[in-house]
């Protein structure tokens, strides 16, 4: 008898999950929390990305691995700080003269694992996230832009695979690249090849009806347009101010950005109707999404503790001199349950 | 007719041996045999630590971020391209180097402390004056003396006179051939110092936890890749 074949986890349980891990790269780079960070996210790559879905995924971690070295190698010649000098560019050449130190290509490692660690857990997300369930995630009016989405995001994977076809079609027919002039042949089919699919995704969608007027009694009211677009700039300027460090500022919009979004999305049209959208098959949420979601929301409140009370688990800089990172055994330990999801079976 | 690509290859790889061999085999620059120029750096930090350095140069005039690397004091600063460079910490007080990426150690509120620069008008030593387009963009002479204060207004810099600091520095005169920097604690006021460094009993333990994970991470995803197969 065949091995029963293991459904999706239900998407919520993943995206609780990546919030937790994508946390520790986020906010620093001690590489005690990085390290245990990746190699859980790799564990749960390795396990969930077998079949089609992980080789369409599996370029995008190649191209980390090479946005990784170029940091390493930016930091390097960029960043002429630390007490540990390892060599000497002549100052007169402009941004990358002066002193090669050891502290800043520790730097630069740091921040290459710390961007390898996001994208893998991007990867893993793209490899077993059930697309459809996660848009029947948003809510009903905000349905033409999850499509939107979701159609621009596969395209990732789908314009990867494209590349890949060329390259090995245009090399049967003899083609060697040598150099960048050489690119041509390649980038010319996949830009057009690029616009051949989305006319006919743009032409199937406009045949089922996408982007169609709403009748009259379930268009939305002015104040309920206003109110969402007024929730989007809320929420786009307290995640810049959350960027720059300010919290309290930062907290106050995006509050007003969840109010505005949730009065303009969750009250009723003029008719006093509201769109409903149907359901072929409920989402599943079993033992294996509890445990999933369960684990991965105790260690996001656990590293938010930690980084109340011992931000220095999290932080670390090799500037001016390279010293020993801090310890949080406790933290790495609790690091290690982000490795649930390979260890269920839904 | 056009040479073979492994040629090309070869010839670029000797190149580039070449180029990182003559980098790191270079021989450091002395100050030796020049006639020298001076200037002095006072820094106070949040805690009114003063760190005082004499500094000589042998270029006519130099930048006030070089002065600062110069004076040994341990420094960290990120660059901003044509803008210069930004200063994120200064004998220990400053931010780490992604916040001063991100806005060069200044809070958000009005009160939130950062390296301020300022200049002494060698007519009054009592006078500092801020320098609002930074130390890349200042020239340093013979005899100038800057002020490093890590505040959000008054500087609280001291009114004293360039051979004081050489003096208050270390410096036996003020022609001395190498920078000195000396710093000096108010009362009650400990020195800057690192958190001390994980024993080897936690690395260890740290050590075993990550090579717990690694392996689990590993026989998991055996295990699972098998089922798949099968």
């Amino acid at each position: 008898m065949s091995a029963h074949r293991a459904r999706p986890l239900d998407p919520r349980a993943w995206i609780i999950w990546a919030v937790a891990a994508t946390l520790p790269p986020l906010i620093g780079r001690n590489p005690w929390p990085l390290a245990a960070t990746l190699l859980a996210v790799l564990g749960v790559w390795a396990a969930w990305s077998t079949g089609a879905a992980g080789a369409r995924w599996r370029p995008l971690l190649r191209l980390a691995v090479v946005f990784g070295v170029v940091s390493v190698l930016f930091n390097l010649l960029t960043a002429h700080v630390g007490d540990r000098v390892i060599g000497a560019l002549p100052e007169s050449w402009p941004v990358i003269g002066g002193e090669l130190t050891l502290n800043a290509f520790i730097y630069g490692l740091l921040s290459a694992m710390a961007i390898f660690s996001l994208v893998a857990v991007s990867a893993t997300l793209g490899a077993t996230l059930d697309w459809s369930a996660t848009m029947r995630l948003l809510p009903e009016r905000m349905a033409a832009l999850a499509v939107a989405g979701s159609v621009a995001w596969s395209y990732l994977p789908r314009t990867t695979a494209a590349f890949i076809e060329i390259r090995e079609a245009q090399m049967a027919r003899g083609y060697r690249p040598r150099g960048i002039r050489d690119a041509a042949p390649l980038v010319i089919p996949l830009l057009a090849g690029g616009l051949e699919r989305a006319m006919i995704t743009a032409e199937a969608l406009e045949a089922r009806a996408f982007g169609a007027p709403l009748a009259p009694e379930l268009t939305p009211r002015p104040w309920q347009v206003a109110s969402l677009l007024g929730g989007l700039v809320a929420a786009l300027t307290g995640a810049f101010c959350l960027a720059l460090g300010q919290l309290m500022v930062a907290g106050a919009l995006l509050a007003l950005a969840a109010a505005s979004l949730m009065a303009g999305l969750f009250t009723r049209n003029r008719g006093g109707l509201r769109l409903r959208r149907t359901r072929y098959r409920d989402p599943v949420w079993e033992r294996a999404e509890w445990i999933v979601s369960g684990g991965a929301i105790a260690v996001l409140a656990i590293e938010i503790g930690v980084l109340v009370l011992d931000p220095v688990a999290f932080r670390y800089e090799p500037y001016p001199s390279l010293t020993a990172p801090a310890i949080n055994l406790p933290l790495l330990v609790v690091l290690g349950f982000l490795l649930i999801p390979a260890a269920v079976r839904p | 007719m056009t040479l073979p690509w492994h040629i090309i290859r070869l010839w670029v790889l000797i190149s580039l041996a070449a180029l990182l061999a003559g980098v790191l085999l270079r021989p450091a620059p002395t100050l030796a045999d020049e006639e020298l120029h001076h200037a002095g750096l006072v820094v106070r930090d949040a805690e009114a630590r003063m760190t005082y350095a004499w500094v000589p140069f042998a270029e006519e005039e130099i930048d006030g971020i070089k002065l600062l690397h110069l004076s040994g004091i341990p420094v960290v600063t990120v660059g901003f391209g044509a803008l210069g460079e930004g200063v994120c910490s200064i004998a220990g007080q400053g931010c780490g180097v992604a916040e001063c990426r991100r806005n060069v150690c200044q809070g958000s509120t009005a009160d939130a402390p950062y390296w301020q620069y300022f200049k002494q008008d060698p007519a009054d030593p009592a006078a500092w004056t801020w320098q609002p387009l930074g130390a890349s963009s200042s020239r340093v002479e013979d005899g100038d003396v800057f002020g490093w204060s890590w505040t959000a207004g008054d500087p609280g810099l001291p009114a004293l006179a360039p051979g004081e600091i050489a003096k208050r520095a270390g410096a036996a005169d003020e022609a001395v051939r190498e920078p000195v920097f000396s710093t000096v604690l108010p009362d009650g006021v400990a020195a800057m110092m690192n958190a001390p460094p994980p024993d080897a009993r936690t690395t260890a333990a740290a050590a075993a936890i990550l090579i717990l994970i690694a392996g689990s991470a590993t026989a998991l995803a055996v295990k699972r890749r098998a089922e798949a197969v099968a």
